[in-house]
């Protein structure tokens, strides 16, 4: 791109603004604005700026992710494009991370800047609302079903208490509620392949805002810390739901065939991930072809509700072992394929780029536990891939019959550029089939250069003694049969056949040749265009079929 | 049944199976002959894994290795059957494995902040580490668990052998190639095999292969280092257009390096391939030199590595015998996949066949002594070729039973610089030479004719009876 040419580099100016954006703790307009200024000057950086804006809010201490977030809502505001595109691209999970993570009064703080989000900007030209309608509505959906699934649970949750208790005790309750809500220490990317958990581990503790706020009762953040693993399944989808990511919103209280949709469209996503991971796991295979069934079926009838909600509950159990986060006990996880990037968590994320002092770091050998998580199983399976031997033969490149055409040897590697184009993990039979191409037309090739060398051409002697004293009829000369070394046969040199008629291999050319400049010259009209123009077409596959045929019978 | 002359019972050994238990972080060291066969897997009812070289063994597939010094690691412990009777076996204790693990959690670092840089940026750029150190000391081995273990991770490592000497990776003995592996490797055949056109289990790996046809960089210095940069092209340019392989970055392996002599050559290579990290194995000297040397240049981290005590010293009859199934298999294939190549006949005087022969430097310049030289010219001035074009009456049996590359230019317009640096397509063995007839008789992996593109015959990989 033009604008790494410039001094300084995006690179460097991102370091730069990486930099100060750690000394923006507080709300301060004076800052916010400051670093605005810097943004619009350098807005040939605007990628590399906003993923480094991004990646402070998502890595920064929930205190710090109010004033963060404000720069970004000021950037977009006051600079607007490129800047809201690349926002808008991960708004979602940048607000929802957050949102997630902060507490009440800035979460309210948070609503309230989303919904400027929806209008226009004051004062700008354009009626076009700063974020496009799409991005801020699946954030507005998200947090609707956060708070429905939080309404939900704590009627449940009073149920059973009053069922036990036989008596209505909402302040036990509702500190027994905060409790167990509390223990969320997965960082909030869990599901997310590509992201990782920032150098800051969420808080200890956080209590679950929307529901306070609907009790009207706000909670105080922090109590008890509690133990970190051991996340229940309730508590999974209660935090599944509520940071609104991947998991679906499976406590919401009416399924529709919408929201169910939309939920099994990410479990596909990631069943069919991990079916490229393990293509012989049957388990995977299995649960892969059952999500694609459901899918049809919701897309295509109208279910009851109790189905849908059967359906539902069968879901929310799936996404739970499609999603188990990797466990922090030394035994393997019980699903072969962790997400393999994230599963470094050993090692603290900065931003050093020197080995040396990595290494220094650790080197020396240390207990390594989780290494089943560190290192997934993708071992080496039994089976080769059968298919790819059929779609060989389905595609005419491996003759079945042909007696020892189908091991017929090591392939020589191919020319540079194709070597640069290829790429291991596109369809294999398309890479061999291309290789195998390759080699035919150089072999064609080498037919062609050759049929200039005519004395190189021959086709096998006619076994017909009728045949035998055969003339060329262009030059009406005989053919020269000699016995070929190559093909270990009788053949007639300099020899071609088309359309049932052996030719002098040098007279053919020339008559061939004579028939482009016979259509040019379209006024001569003798000359039978049609005929020779089909017998070349002919000539061609022939000599694809004489090149075959040699093959065969060596 | 059994057929006269044909003792099938011979061959099927059931008696010799024996069970061994690793404990985790130990590693099962084998050998076997190259007459020999040993079958090993993981026994089913055994809970943990184990690696061999990087690459985890599947739980009850049995693996057939022979002629091979290998080791099988487990960091859960985990219980083996072995089948056949290995020369050598035991279980080792102390295994540098966790600090070459480190050594790739350090790498998958680095790979995992290029992949956040966007792929323009200069940051893209995954780690590239260059392998260096004495004969003998596992840089092979370690390029496979580096490989390996980033496949295992998602990562799509470009491999890159600069070994002309040894073995060849996806190719035959006396080549550099270069592959990139996105897909697991071959256990009983260290990276894997040449493409071929026969089904396989493991994905093809198509590399990219250069013949140097030399036994060691420094007898064809020159043209060594003009096969480095060609490489170093299409590599970069690969890498270009694929932006996985960029941010996981490259691991080089090389010939060994293990005097001052060499700081040349890998200096060049450094630079050549924008090396970010040179890995010395097993040569505390040859670390502080390359401390050293490369203190000045800031984006190059030298670090040392121990070496395993499982590296073996591999007498020559060893790795001959190494090289030779190297080129066996590559004509005939193995037991799982029998190739049959083809024998086909070259005339010496079809316009269409140019030879080629590689010339050894060292042989050259002995001949050409500077005294014989006009005065006021210098060796400089002197073009020492490095192939040159063979006349039909040239060819003699003296190339019996070597191998010949079959280069990407044709035959009619190469000269000596196309040839000299041209990429290979493919191989032939040449079985018999007839003088009086002036053609030669070649094995080829492809039935039909050679295609009309320059052939270039080495010195190396030597002489073998293939048939």
């Amino acid at each position: 791109m033009s604008f790494t040419d410039e001094v300084p580099s995006p690179a460097e100016l991102a370091e730069d603004y990486k930099s100060s954006l750690e000394d923006l703790s507080v709300n301060s307009r004076w800052e916010i604005t400051n670093l605005t200024v810097i943004a619009k000057e350098n807005i040939h950086a605007a990628q590399a700026i906003s993923k480094v804006i991004e990646e402070h809010i998502q890595k920064t201490s929930p205190l710090r992710k109010l004033p963060a977030l404000y720069l970004l809502d000021s950037i977009a505001k006051n600079v607007g494009t490129p800047y809201t595109l690349f926002f808008g691209k991960n708004l979602y999970r940048t607000f929802m991370d957050s949102y997630s993570l902060v507490e009440g009064p800035v979460r309210r703080k948070l609503e309230e800047m989303l919904q400027t989000w929806k209008q226009p900007v004051p004062g700008a030209t354009s009626s076009n609302p700063l974020f496009p309608a799409e991005t801020t509505r699946k954030i507005d959906n998200a947090l609707i079903k956060a708070r429905t699934a939080a309404v939900q649970q704590q009627q449940k949750q009073m149920k059973q208490d009053t069922a036990r208790f036989g008596i209505v005790q909402p302040s036990v309750t509702a500190s027994a509620n905060a409790v167990q809500y509390r223990s969320t220490p997965t960082p909030p990317t869990l599901v997310n392949g590509h992201g990782q958990p920032g150098p800051y581990g969420p808080p200890p503790s956080q209590t679950f805002d929307a529901r306070t706020e609907n009790r009207g009762t706000p909670q105080p953040p922090a109590q008890e810390p509690t133990p970190l693993p051991n996340l229940s399944q309730a508590n999974y989808q209660q935090l599944a739901a509520h940071l609104g990511l991947n998991a679906p919103n499976l406590l919401a209280n009416t399924p529709t065939t919408d929201a169910l949709l939309s939920d099994i469209r990410p479990l596909i996503a990631t069943t069919q991930a991990r079916f490229a991971e393990n293509p012989w796991d049957a388990e995977i295979q299995k649960r892969l072809k059952a999500l694609l069934d459901l899918q049809t079926i919701l897309s295509t009838q109208q279910l009851p509700t109790d189905q849908l909600s059967q359906i539902r509950d069968q879901l929310s159990r799936i996404a739970i072992s499609v999603h188990v986060p990797a466990p922090t006990a030394p035994q393997p996880p019980p699903i072969p394929a962790v997400p393999p990037v994230s599963s470094s968590p050993a090692l603290p994320l900065g931003q050093t780029t020197n080995l040396a002092a990595l290494l220094s770091k650790f080197s020396k050998p240390q207990p390594i536990t989780n290494i089943p998580a560190i290192l997934p199983n993708s071992g080496p399976t039994t089976s080769g891939p059968k298919n790819l031997f059929e779609s060989l033969l389905s595609a005419g490149l491996l003759k079945p019959n042909g007696s020892s055409q189908p091991s017929s040897g090591t392939k020589p590697s191919t020319t540079l550029d194709e070597w640069i184009r290829f790429r291991e993990d596109e369809d294999d039979s398309t890479a061999i089939t291309t290789g195998l191409n390759q080699l035919s037309s150089d072999l064609t090739a080498a037919g062609t250069t050759a049929q200039e060398i005519t004395t190189q051409n021959y086709i096998p002697a006619p076994n017909d003694p009728a045949l035998s004293n055969i003339t060329c009829p262009v030059c009406k000369e005989k053919f020269t049969t000699v016995w070929h070394p190559d093909a270990e046969d009788w053949v007639l040199m300099d020899a071609i056949k088309s359309g049932g008629r052996i030719y002098h291999a040098s007279c053919f050319s020339e008559i061939s040749k004579e028939h482009p400049s016979g259509s040019a010259t379209a006024s001569r009209g003798s000359t039978p265009e049609n005929s020779i123009s089909k017998g070349k077409r002919k000539a061609d596959q022939d000599l694809a079929s004489i090149i075959n045929k040699i093959k065969k019978e060596k | 049944m059994a057929l006269p002359g044909l003792d099938i019972s011979d061959s099927i050994d059931t008696a010799a199976s024996l069970e061994r238990e690793i404990k985790p972080f130990q590693e099962f060291r084998f050998e076997v002959a190259p007459t020999n066969t040993v079958t090993i897997k993981i026994k089913t009812e055994s809970p943990g894994t184990a690696e061999l070289f990087g690459t985890e063994l599947s739980r009850g597939t049995p693996y057939t290795f022979t002629g091979c010094k290998s080791a099988i690691y487990s960091w859960t412990g985990c219980t083996l059957i072995i089948e056949g009777s290995p020369s050598v076996e035991y279980i080792a204790e102390e295994t540098p494995m966790s600090t070459y693990l480190n050594l790739h959690i350090a790498l998958e670092k680095l790979r995992f902040a290029a992949s956040d840089c966007p792929p323009t940026a200069d940051g893209a750029q995954g780690p590239r580490i260059l392998l260096i150190g004495p004969p003998d000391v596992g840089k092979t081995t370690l390029c496979k668990i580096l490989t390996g273990y980033s496949i295992r991770q998602g990562r799509k490592p470009m491999v890159i052998n600069l070994d002309n000497g040894g073995e060849g990776i996806l190719s035959v003995p006396g080549t550099i190639s270069a592959a990139s592996f996105g897909s697991v490797m071959d256990v009983e055949d260290g990276f894997g095999n040449s493409p071929m056109s026969a089904p396989s289990a493991i994905p093809v790996k198509l590399p990219l292969v250069y013949y140097s046809g030399l036994e060691t960089p420094e007898s064809g210095a020159a043209r060594y280092k003009k096969l480095v940069t060609r490489m170093s092209v299409a590599v970069n340019s690969r890498l270009e257009e694929d932006i996985e392989s960029k941010n996981t970055g490259l691991i080089i392996d090389t010939p060994s390096f293990e005097n001052q002599a060499n700081g040349d050559l890998i200096s060049y290579i450094v630079a050549e391939f924008s090396v970010t990290a040179i890995a010395v194995l097993g040569s505390e000297r040859l670390y502080n030199t390359m401390l050293k040397s490369f203190a000045t240049s800031p984006g190059v981290t030298v670090v040392k590595l121990p070496t395993s005590g499982g590296c073996v010293d591999r007498d020559p009859p060893f790795k001959k015998a190494c090289r030779d199934a190297a080129v066996k298999k590559y004509f005939f294939g193995d037991e799982k996949c029998t190739l049959s190549p083809y024998t086909v006949t070259v005339e010496f005087d079809s316009p269409t066949f140019a030879l080629w022969e590689v010339v050894d430097s060292t042989i050259a310049d002995a001949k050409t002594n500077l005294s014989f030289l006009p005065i006021g010219e210098d060796e400089s001035s002197l073009q020492l070729e490095e192939v040159k074009r063979l006349s039909p009456g040239d060819i003699d049996s003296r190339f019996e039973n070597l191998i010949v590359a079959v280069l990407q230019v044709d035959a009619k317009d190469a000269g000596a610089k196309e040839v000299g640096e041209s990429a290979v397509l493919g191989f032939l063995y040449v079985q018999e030479v007839d003088e009086k007839a002036r053609r030669m008789k070649v094995l080829s992996p492809v039935p039909g004719r050679v295609p009309a593109k320059a052939l270039l015959v080495g010195k190396w990989p030597e002489g073998m009876f293939l048939t």
